[in-house]
């Protein structure tokens, strides 16, 4: 039912806490219960070296994710005073003596903080804890959400996008192959985009050097730390791991983006490892969503089962996504020009939002011109979007009566700007396009509609926790 | 308000005793056993609370070393104990807990285990609560769960507290059950309980029920009121008297963060 940590105790998506037996949470049951009865359940400050993890209103940790192997927290940083995310990594207590173990973490963790690229989440610090029960590492904080949970909710990426992240994990792997590192755990979770569409690989080397307990024991005991969907068939094996593990992992990633699935689901490992090393590609998954040839022979070489056919280093790889990106661009014609922000109506409105978010009067002004102006238009171009309407607006008022704090300013900035572009409250758009699912440009609608979702949705969480 | 703090003690953990007892199981055997009156009723509402708190006892138990089998035995024989005994008669009045009382004579029953053993292959306990194997199972992965700690009386109090967050969850259950609302209680539990699955939008699932978005926050916000008022009636059946209920709860949370 949960998540298996590598204890084998699942985990409560909301808080990160254990669950019981029949999939509760009781920390959650118990704040729960305890709300409003004046006594006090924040837990006491969560702490490792420099880094504070830093807790919801209702005093919740801040779980940026959780897998297998650790959580990933939002922590702030109480030297540097900036924010970071935190990950946790449970150590296995038959490593916890282990000075190879320690060894090892501490030279993957000396690649990882070398390795500076922007298509690579820094990894700022690390370290373990006083007892050795959980090692940490301190990573740049990026805004935005993983490839993994963009297909879950937006379904499965155009051959276009697609390709275009894949462009940006190879540049990372080849800034990796420069440090000899390798990442031995990518996949979709591990993937983030940011709200400017660029992609952040996270994880570097960092969480396998640890959970793998100096050598390849897990294997052997038949308990494969982390995921092993996207991992190359080598890995199950226990032979030698190199770049071409990354690169097979990478081709596996580009399918899940291109289809939704992974091309060897299982829910065994032995079944996994099975369908690796047995199975062909499933290509009709991919002929089902028409992805084309160039792509289709591209997955082909990054997923043969031999490593000796694969792209035999992340240079060989990124001049074979370069030239069938160079195919896919003669054979649909289509520009790489970047075309999200092409609508000047809503780049005015965005423009408008920075200014408002650092001055107060101006948010003032916005939200009483905009709160008016939502009261007397016709609600019938708007019924779509009626509800995201009123609240925005009571976001913003909560966030300028200082009730409500827990929102970034780059995401009160698309909330700001999305409201702009709802009601004009300023007349500032000439040509009043209507919004959400009426403005004629996808790429606006998509990164309008994301982000201001999931922060409308974080605080109607906070809204009903006040409540 | 308190039409519905009503309507959930009365759940009585799924089972509709509550128009027998209608307040605090625990003052009610306290009393009985002052009074010597009416003891057929303190003995079931005992029964009744030993049920929802056997797994907390097996654990303890368990932690002295025993295997499971004798544990189960060894718990059972002490609840039968109790009851035939009217153990609780000689409770004290200023200690006002049930978990403590229980605590303080299972400790008892046990440094006394061998002899009590011999009454019982003498045929001496007659009394026995029906133990279910789900039940036993449970009890038993409750134990494995805190069996790392070393303190016996903070892993007897941490299963107590986790028994009684989930009788207070079960008692809810049965009255949306009783409501034919059982459905909407699953697609809602995560906003109490938590969970594995990280919850859907508000938006999505408001869909997904075919109800309007603020009708599902007047749902959610309903559930967990409700909730914290089946917490404070599960932990007002095992206390004598209402101004012990905050500091039952204090000293449960604590127990609860303090790992």
């Amino acid at each position: 039912m949960g998540k298996p940590l590598a204890s084998g105790v699942g985990v409560c998506s909301m808080c990160g806490k254990p669950l019981n037996a029949k999939g509760d949470c009781l920390a959650c049951l118990l704040r729960t219960g305890l709300e409003g009865t004046g006594i006090e359940t924040k837990p006491a400050g969560l702490a490792f070296g420099d880094f504070e993890v830093e807790q919801h209103a209702d005093g919740s940790w801040w779980e940026l994710g959780h897998g297998a192997i650790g959580v990933t927290y939002r922590a702030a940083d109480k030297v540097l005073r900036r924010r970071v995310a935190l990950k946790v990594i449970e150590v296995p207590p038959a490593a916890r003596g282990s000075q190879a173990v320690r060894d090892r973490f501490l030279r993957e963790a000396r690649a990882a903080a070398a390795l500076r690229h922007p298509n690579v989440a820094a990894v700022f610090q690390f370290g373990t804890s006083p007892d050795a029960t959980h090692c940490y590492y301190a990573m740049e904080l990026v805004e935005g959400e993983t490839l993994a949970a963009r297909v879950r909710r937006d379904g499965p990426l155009n051959s276009k996008d697609a390709l275009k992240i894949a462009i940006q994990i190879a540049r990372a792997l080849m800034a990796a192959a420069d440090h000899d590192l390798i990442h031995r755990d990518l996949k979709p979770s591990n993937i983030m985009l940011t709200t400017e569409s660029e992609v952040k690989v996270i994880d570097f080397g960092l969480a396998k050097a640890i959970t793998d307990a100096g050598g390849e024991m897990d294997l052997t005991r038949g308990e494969f730390v982390g995921t092993p969907t996207f991992a190359s068939p080598e890995q199950f094996g226990g032979g030698p791991v190199d770049a071409r593990s990354d690169i097979y992992a990478l081709g596996g990633t580009l399918w899940f983006a291109l289809t939704g699935l992974a091309p060897h689901p299982g829910k065994t490992l032995d079944e996994i490892r099975e369908r690796k090393t047995r199975d062909g590609l499933p290509v009709a998954q991919l002929i089902a969503r028409k992805v084309p040839e160039p792509l289709v022979k591209l997955l082909r070489s990054t997923l043969a089962i031999d490593p000796g056919k694969r792209p035999a280093s992340a240079r060989e790889l990124m001049e074979a996504i370069q030239s069938c990106r160079r195919k896919l661009t003669r054979r649909i014609g289509a520009s790489s020009e970047e075309t999200a922000f092409r609508s000047k109506a809503f780049a005015r409105a965005l423009t408008n939002a920075k200014a408002c978010v650092s001055d107060p009067e101006s948010l003032r002004a916005l939200f009483d011109s905009a709160a008016r102006k939502a009261s007397a238009i016709s609600k019938k171009p708007f019924k779509q979007n009626w509800a995201y309407l009123q609240t925005m607006l009571r976001l913003i008022r909560a966030y300028y009566r200082g009730e409500y704090v827990q929102v970034s300013d780059d995401a009160l900035v698309w909330i700001i700007a999305a409201l702009n572009y709802l009601v004009d409250p300023f007349d500032l758009i000439p040509d009043k396009t209507p919004f959400l699912g009426l403005v004629d440009d996808a790429h606006v609608v998509e990164l309008v509609m994301g982000k201001t979702r999931r922060t409308l949705d974080a605080f109607m969480t906070w809204e009903t926790a006040v409540r | 308000m308190k039409e519905t703090v009503n309507a959930n003690t009365g759940a009585g953990n799924g089972q509709d005793r509550s128009d027998v007892f209608p307040s605090t199981h625990w003052s009610l055997v306290l009393a009985a056993g002052r009074s010597q009156a009416e003891p057929e009723m303190a003995g079931a509402a005992l029964a009744e609370l030993c049920q929802v708190y056997w797994a907390p006892l097996y654990g303890f138990v368990r932690s002295r070393g025993h295997t499971v089998h004798d544990a189960q035995d060894l718990t059972q024989s002490f609840f039968a104990y109790v009851l035939e005994h009217k153990i609780y008669a000689r409770a004290d009045r200023q200690k006002g807990r049930f978990r403590s009382f229980l605590l303080a004579s299972l400790k008892n029953f046990l440094a006394d285990a061998a002899d009590r053993e011999r009454t019982l292959k003498r045929g001496g306990a007659q009394i026995f609560l029906p133990l279910h194997e789900e039940q036993a199972r449970e009890a038993e992965s409750l134990f494995q769960t805190h069996s790392g700690m070393s303190n016996e009386d903070r892993l007897f109090d941490r299963s107590w507290a986790e028994a009684l967050l989930a009788a207070a969850l079960e008692r809810l259950l049965a009255d949306y059950k009783r409501e034919g609302k059982e459905q909407l209680f699953k697609e809602l539990r995560m906003f109490v309980a938590g969970g594995a699955d990280s919850p859907p939008a508000y938006a999505e699932l408001a869909d997904r029920l075919r109800i309007a978005e603020s009708t599902l926050r007047s749902h959610v916000t309903r559930l967990r009121a409700r909730y914290r008022e089946a917490l404070r009636a599960e932990v007002r059946r095992t206390v004598d008297s209402e101004t012990r209920v905050d500091q039952e709860l204090r000293e449960l949370f604590h127990v609860l963060t303090e790992m």
